[in-house]
């Protein structure tokens, strides 16, 4: 199978599992789904030098461009390559051809072993620059003059030039202060070449960068492109190795470019002289400089993000200058002060924060086999699949397979050297290459990365765009985690964990009670942010360039049954274009036969990223925007697409403290323990390796697709027979593609499942934009299907308690999806009723009266049965341990947060805000009104009203009121109802585009009508945003719990990524450089804003559970628990939402904006001070109040059920 | 008199087939493909057409004629009209028998006048119909009376001689129609000419190896020879197929450093052939319709 297309990095691409959007509910409008929301589009540009490649001899002539480059470059001119593709030879014409040849490869190989040789003695990297500040340069020319000088000499003069080139002014100019606005092709420019020197820095390539440098300075013209952060870095990489005569260099460019050198320009310098023991009065003077320029020596160790080590050599400098010098201490953890979190951080009052149920040993020994995962670059998993039959044919198709890749091993090898060295060449001549990028992983690393990618390829192809990405995304999260090992990072973190195990092992005990996070910052000093991620552009370059070597050196016999060694080879990968209209796609496929060759070997194996499987001990406690989750791969606390960084930014500027909420919630979501109910994992097997079934959401494999009727024709047979018949092949094909894609999701979620079988684990937690909380691992979470939830159970189990079996058997009614209208006890009873069949569906799932098969939710009822059928037979239900979640779901809680909001009585007591014996469902009641307005419209003669007679039902019409909420227009509630028309049958259908317009019409009067103060909220949330973003900005606001939020909805911009095969242009929406789309930004206000809502509600609840000692975990607005907790649960539940809603919500967002976006009055040209003051008037005039009281929801039952 | 009498809708989308008269009249461009297959389920045309090549499709019942929906316009200049007249019917009575006479084998004629606008998307739409029998091409070789555009018609008809006319377009239309010029008309109130051209599809189009069944691999091959222009063959065709290149080229008489300005439409066409004729390898293309699925 050609699984694995997802294999990306958690929050990477979820490109096919987003596209076949099943289950993504229709509520998350908002939601970020991974590059695809980003829409990108590859175009190609030939190049030239292309017509060679598939000669069978690209490698030696990539060699020789290199060679000529090289040449070129060294102004030698020995050998003359002839370019032009005709005058090569064709291959098998002649076996002249080919002697003459191969005599030629291996001349050629030889000159170059020999060039490489000479290159080694002869070329040598500059280090000295072109000063053009002619005073700078007179101080270094002292320095240079009388050739040999002792060491202490020369080192004097360093220092008097070090000295000279601080005293220097900057002589800014204030253009090139000012250089904020750069234009795009010079802004990709620059990252290249940031990204380049700080490769360097990791990979111990300074003399290289320092080279490039110094060639980039003397290049008058080019001057422009180089930044201070640029010399920093570079400046930073010297000081860390302590080389004080580059370090000099660079600082003396850095003058000598203008620039005024900033606090890690400063940091550098000193860090530099700590390390070499420089003399005090050096030192001196350079912090009297710094001085000079405002920056404070405490500053050094506040504002700058050091690693341990330099900030020890930055001390012991310091120290030398300023005895009397110590490092502020560090500040004791700044305290939450929002009030909503005001008893979560209260240093009194209950707390009984819950322990993990496993001994630290276990705990420990658990987390020394994820830090082996992690370590390891992926993965491996044995597939669920049917194990194919080891027939002759298998055997033999695994041993090709295995040869194959033996060779192409060797081959990936040997064109990575090659590249590798032709990169180093064009870097000798100044230009930014990827070389330093090459050398972040082994070569062995790379080969292997590469293989695999080539493993998984989907049979149809990927474009190049996606394959580069994620190439590229690879080499980074590697290279990221290469990084901790360098260090001592590992070792580090393993003794904290240790210590930190102590507050949640079963065994152990803390001095006092302290959130996860309190205790891990307690441990030890803050993590030193990560490097920042590469931009987009770096990263697909670097990505295009590891697949080009892909095609470059992977081949295969054209035929691959013949003997090998004799026989013409051929490529694997084929670069071919798909055309779309007015753009062409740039697509890699694989060799048909080499698909069928992987589909017979059948590998047994699937690979996965270790960020894409459960973590086996638990999640580091975020402590802040980038530390948290996984041990050592990187995660974000805030999912974004890839390349966004605006919101980043915003949580980054955040006092320390205003982000505890999120992140002890998500810490908290992520400590819960899980296991797999191994006995319904046997029989969801089954199925799936039987048939499947779709009705329980087993996708069947693709042998059960459907096939056409015929598979030839006679031969004469007419064109409009032909054309008849592909229409019929193409409607099978497609059927079985999608039905592959659904089976091979399906296939990791069940494999990870087994995996993990007889284990415990945890999910880390991370968010999106709106403080949404998602399970990081992709594939095998609670947040998906029936199916996957029901396959999951807590790991720690909870006697039921008096009333634990009312609530399970409760739970199992509301799985079934009856008895919506009756009350709790109505379902207890009807449990009870029907406790036969519960038992029978335990007893003899698959061969029994089958009843759970009809319930909504069949897998998760079958679960319930099963646990309530344990529970009833054991001696005592109470002391009964149950393991199973059980849910409680709010009642439309979209509607329920605007009807608080709006203190809307009416609103409030159709979504059972308001105590009632029996549940109120709101889609009932749109029903109802929408069939008394047809009735009016009937009685009236309009034809479209008496025909629905007798069809608008709660069904109809669920779905449209379900996502008003959020948001979805008239034309997308159009659509829905019509969806839901065409499905009745006896529903005449020509009348349904009529009836459908007629519907949604009266679906939003209804609600209108209903949910009046619904609509003045969404109105005015959404006339504010639509103002903001016509005076130019992205939407913005704060939640209840302090995270800081930003709408990523802006104009598509198109960046192109030139050289290569092809060149890559991508479109990305997501930077904050670009205007908004104000349409999106206006439209998706309202239903981000109650998002952010929910989720604070959510996080409060959790918050509050874990103080009082529950297991607590959510889908959204569905909240899981242990059957004994369910009481407590709900009723935190209902207190936190009567809390959040006591602030006042609505006012302070209104201040928050217009403070945000009303307080600059200047430089404003009068369209936008009318904008402005417009703004400032809508936000003044918030939407009127009801009279609803609160308090009620504390007493409703149904609030959430 | 029968120019005059001619619908010609502002806007055209050849998939529509309406309406009632001695000549079929396309509909405006309002009407999605959608409403012309229900509109021929429920028989509006007055005519009714049999499919020609496939008597096993279902007959759809017929109605009389009931009325149209589409607002048309009509030739308002005498001159036009009286031209268009002459030049089609040979100064012969009108009538229905007479056309079909003329054109064995061509059911139906469709006129129509291609919108600037539109026009390349419209030709191909049209293309991808007649190649796959389908919409109206269903019932024949449906001729296709046209009022282009100078700029389109100098496309259609481009050969490699003009080599920043040649596109896939013109590769295409040729080997699909016999292309006749009828006529030029310049209109004062465009600046450009308008020319009347005749398009009977060729009667030999389909053979063994280029029929609906495969055309969107050629179509594909046609794209990928044009999408890097100035690339020889024998490049596009290694990573458009699995066939020893050099042997196709060989036996097409094709120097494999050619570029597609050495190359006529009928090149293209045997060049597909070949390959799809060889016999050397089970997988042929490297193309199928699922890279066209693919999300990018």
């Amino acid at each position: 199978m050609s699984a694995l297309r997802w294999t990306r990095g958690a929050a990477g691409l979820g490109r096919a599992l987003s596209s076949s959007g099943r289950r993504r509910p229709t509520s998350e409008e908002g939601t970020l789904s991974g590059l695809c929301s980003s829409r990108r589009s590859s175009a190609a540009s030939p190049r030239e030098q292309d017509a060679q490649k598939e000669w069978g001899h690209a490698e030696l002539l990539e060699v020789l461009e290199a060679r000529v480059r090289q040449l070129q470059a060294e102004s030698l001119s020995q050998v003359v390559v002839k370019k032009g593709p005709m005058d090569r030879p064709l291959k098998g014409h002649s076996g002249r051809w080919a002697q003459k040849l191969e005599a030629e490869k291996q001349m050629k190989q030889k000159r170059q072993e020999r060039f490489l040789d000479q290159q080694k003695q002869s070329y040598t990297l500059l280090t000295e620059p072109r000063i053009w500040s002619k005073k700078l340069a007179s101080c270094l020319q002292q320095s240079k003059k009388g050739a040999p000088k002792s060491s202490e000499e020369e080192e004097q003069q360093l220092t008097w030039a070090l000295q000279a080139a601080m005293l220097k002014l900057s002589s800014c100019t204030p253009g090139r202060r000012q250089a904020k606005v750069v234009e795009a092709n010079l802004l990709l420019l620059q990252q290249k070449f940031l990204a380049f020197f700080e490769c360097c820095a990791c990979t111990d390539n300074m003399p290289l960068a320092h080279h490039v440098l110094v060639t980039q300075h003397s290049k008058c013209d080019r001057q422009q492109l180089l930044t201070l952060d640029m010399y920093n870095t570079v400046m930073l990489g010297w000081a860390r190795k302590g080389s004080f005569k580059e370090m000099v260099y660079v600082f003396v460019m850095l003058k000598d470019a203008g620039l005024s050198p900033n606090l890690w320009s400063y940091a550098a310098a000193l860090q530099c002289m700590g390390r070499r023991d420089q003399d005090v009065h050096t030192i001196q003077k350079c912090l009297k400089q710094m001085k000079e320029n405002g920056f404070q020596p405490q500053q050094l160790f506040t504002d700058l993000a050091l690693a341990g080590e330099e900030q020890a050599a930055l001390l012991r400098a310091v120290v030398k200058a300023e005895p009397a010098f110590s490092p502020p201490p560090q500040a004791p953890s700044p305290v939450n002060t929002c009030t909503l979190l005001r008893e979560i951080y209260a240093k009194n009052g209950p707390k009984s924060y819950p322990k993990l149920h496993l001994p630290l040993e276990t705990l420990q020994d658990l987390f020394s086999q994820q830090l082996r995962v992690e370590l390891s670059a992926n993965v491996s998993v044995q597939s669920v699949e049917k194990a194919p039959e080891m027939t002759k044919e298998v055997i033999e198709a695994r041993k090709t397979l295995k040869t194959l890749q033996g060779q192409w091993e060797v081959e990936l090898l040997q064109v990575l050297r090659q590249t590798k060295a032709t990169m180093a060449c064009q870097a000798q001549e100044g230009q930014p290459t990827l070389y330093p990028f090459l050398c972040l992983l082994s070569e062995g690393e790379f080969v292997s990365m590469l293989l695999q990618v080539l493993r998984v390829l989907p049979s149809q192809g990927e474009p190049l765009l996606h394959l580069a990405h994620d190439l590229g995304l690879r080499v980074l999260n590697r290279h990221l985690v290469k990084q901790k090992q360098v260090t001592n990072h590992v070792e580090k973190l393993g003794q904290r964990y240790s210590q930190y195990l102590r507050l949640l092992a079963s065994n152990t005990q803390v001095e006092a009670p302290f959130l996860p996070r309190e205790y891990w910052e307690l441990l030890g000093p803050p993590e030193t942010p990560p490097q920042q991620p590469w931009s987009v552009p770096v990263l697909l370059q670097l990505g295009k360039q590891l697949a080009e070597l892909l095609v470059q050196a992977v081949q295969m016999p054209r035929s691959l049954a013949a003997p090998q060694g004799s026989c013409h080879l051929i490529p694997v990968l084929y670069h071919v274009y798909s055309f779309r209209s007015y753009r062409q796609v740039g697509i890699l496929k694989p060799h048909p036969a080499f698909t069928q060759l992987l589909e017979t070997a059948a590998e047994p194996t699937l690979t996965f990223e270790t960020t894409e499987v459960p973590m086996l001990c638990p999640p580091l406690p975020w402590t802040s925007p980038h530390a948290g989750a996984y041990l050592l791969s990187s995660t974000k606390l805030m999912r974004a697409t890839e390349g966004t960084t605006q919101h980043q930014h915003l949580l980054e500027r955040c006092a320390p403290a205003q982000l505890h909420g999120a992140l002890d919630a998500l810490t908290q979501l992520g400590n819960c323990a899980w296991r797999v109910n191994g006995r319904l994992l046997d029989l969801v097997l089954q199925v799936f390796r039987d048939k499947g079934c779709v009705r329980l959401g087993v996708p069947p494999p693709r042998s059960e697709a459907p096939q056409p009727a015929r598979q030839h024709l006679p031969p004469g047979s007419s064109p409009v027979h032909k054309a008849e018949l592909r229409k019929e092949l193409a409607r099978c094909l497609k059927t079985a593609r999608e039905m592959h894609s659904l089976r091979s999701e399906a296939l990791y979620r069940l494999s990870l499942a087994q995996h993990l079988r007889d284990r415990v684990f945890w999910l880390p937690h991370n968010m999106d934009f709106r403080g949404r909380t998602y399970p990081c691992p992709p594939h095998f979470n609670h947040l998906g299907s029936d199916l996957a939830r029901a396959l999951l159970e807590f790991a720690e189990g909870r006697p039921l308690g008096l009333r634990g079996l009312d609530w399970l058997k409760i739970h199992l009614v509301n799985l079934t999806g009856l008895k919506k209208r009756d009350s709790l006890s109505m379902r207890l009873a009807f449990a009870d009723q029907i406790m036969e069949e519960i038992l029978d569906s335990a007893d003899n799932p698959m061969t029994g009266r089958k009843w759970w098969m009809e319930a909504d939710e069949p897998w998760q009822t079958l679960a319930c049965c099963m646990e309530i059928a344990q529970a009833v037979r054991s001696p005592d239900p109470a002391a009964y341990i149950s393991h199973l979640p059980v849910h409680q779901d709010g009642s439309c809680n979209g509607l329920q947060h605007y009807a608080a909001l709006g203190r809307d009585s009416a609103g409030a007591a159709s979504v059972n805000l308001t105590p009632s014996d029996l549940p109120q469902d709101v889609y009932r009641e749109v029903a109802t009104q929408v069939e008394e307005f047809r009735q009016q419209d009937a009685k009236e003669g309009l034809q479209v009203a008496q025909v629905l007679k007798g069809f608008i039902t709660r069904k109809v019409v669920k779905q449209t009121v379900m996502t008003v909420v959020y948001g979805v227009t008239r034309y997308g509630g159009r659509l829905q109802i019509e969806k839901r028309l065409r499905e009745l049958s006896d529903f005449p259908q020509e009348f349904v585009w009529e009836a459908s317009h007629y519907l949604v019409r009266l679906v939003f009067n209804s609600l209108q009508e209903m949910f009046s103060s619904t609509r003045a909220i969404q109105h005015w949330l959404t006339e504010s945003a639509n103002l903001i973003s016509h005076a130019g900005w992205p939407v913005e606001w704060v939640t209840p719990l302090g995270i800081p939020i930003i709408q990523p909805y802006h104009r598509e911009a198109k960046v192109q990524v030139k050289g290569g095969i092809q060149s890559i242009t991508f479109t990305s929406s997501m930077n904050i450089s670009q205007k908004p789309n104000t349409l999106k930004q206006k439209n998706g206000f309202p239903p981000n804003f109650i998002h952010s809502l929910d989720s604070s509600h959510m996080m409060l609840t959790a918050l509050h559970c874990h103080r009082r000692g529950l297991t607590f975990v959510s889908v959204h607005d569905c909240f899981w628990t242990h059957a004994a907790d369910i009481p407590v649960m709900n009723e935190v539940c209902r207190e936190q939402f009567v809390r959040l809603h006591s602030q006042p919500i609505l006012e302070d967002l209104a201040k928050f904006l217009e403070k945000r976006f009303c307080s600059f009055y200047r430089s404003l040209k009068p369209s936008e001070l009318a904008l402005v003051t417009k703004l400032q008037e809508t936000l003044r005039s918030l939407p009127e109040k009801g009279n609803f009281d609160l308090g009620q929801v504390m007493r409703s039952t149904y609030f959430f059920s | 008199m029968w120019g005059a009498a001619m619908g010609l809708p502002p806007r055209l989308a050849l998939s529509v087939l309406a309406g009632p008269g001695r000549s079929c009249i396309l509909g405006s461009g309002a009407a999605t493909r959608k409403d012309w297959q229900a509109r021929n389920r429920s028989g509006f045309s007055e005519f009714y057409l049999q499919p020609l090549f496939d008597p096993d499709l279902e007959e759809s019942p017929f109605y009389a004629f009931k009325g149209r929906a589409e607002p048309t316009r009509h030739v308002a200049s005498k001159k036009l009209a009286r031209n268009l007249a002459r030049h089609l019917l040979g100064f012969q009575k009108p009538s229905r028998q007479l056309i079909l006479e003329c054109n064995p084998g061509v059911p139906i004629k469709v006129f129509g006048i291609l919108p600037d606008k539109y026009g390349r998307r419209i030709l191909w739409k049209t293309l991808f119909d007649l190649y796959s029998c389908d919409s109206i091409f269903r019932y024949g070789r449906i001729e296709l009376n046209l009022f282009v555009t100078d700029k389109e018609f100098q496309k259609l008809t481009a050969t490699p001689k003009r080599p920043d006319l040649y596109q896939v377009l013109s590769v295409l239309w040729q080997l699909a129609c016999d292309i006749k010029f009828i006529h030029m008309e310049s209109l004062k109130s465009m600046k450009e000419n308008l020319y009347f051209i005749q398009m009977t599809p060729r009667k030999g189009l389909f053979t063994e190896h280029l029929s609906p069944l495969n055309y969107d691999i050629f179509f594909h091959m046609v794209k990928h020879c044009f999408g890097k222009r100035s690339a020889p063959i024998i490049q596009h065709l290694s990573s458009l197929s699995t066939v020893e290149p050099i042997d196709v080229l060989r036996q097409v008489r094709l120097n494999p450093g050619a570029t597609i300005l050495q190359m006529y439409p009928q090149d293209f066409k045997r060049l597909f052939e070949t390959i799809e004729r060889s016999e050397d390898t089970i997988f042929k293309w490297i193309y199928n319709e699922s890279l066209e699925d693919i999300q990018a």
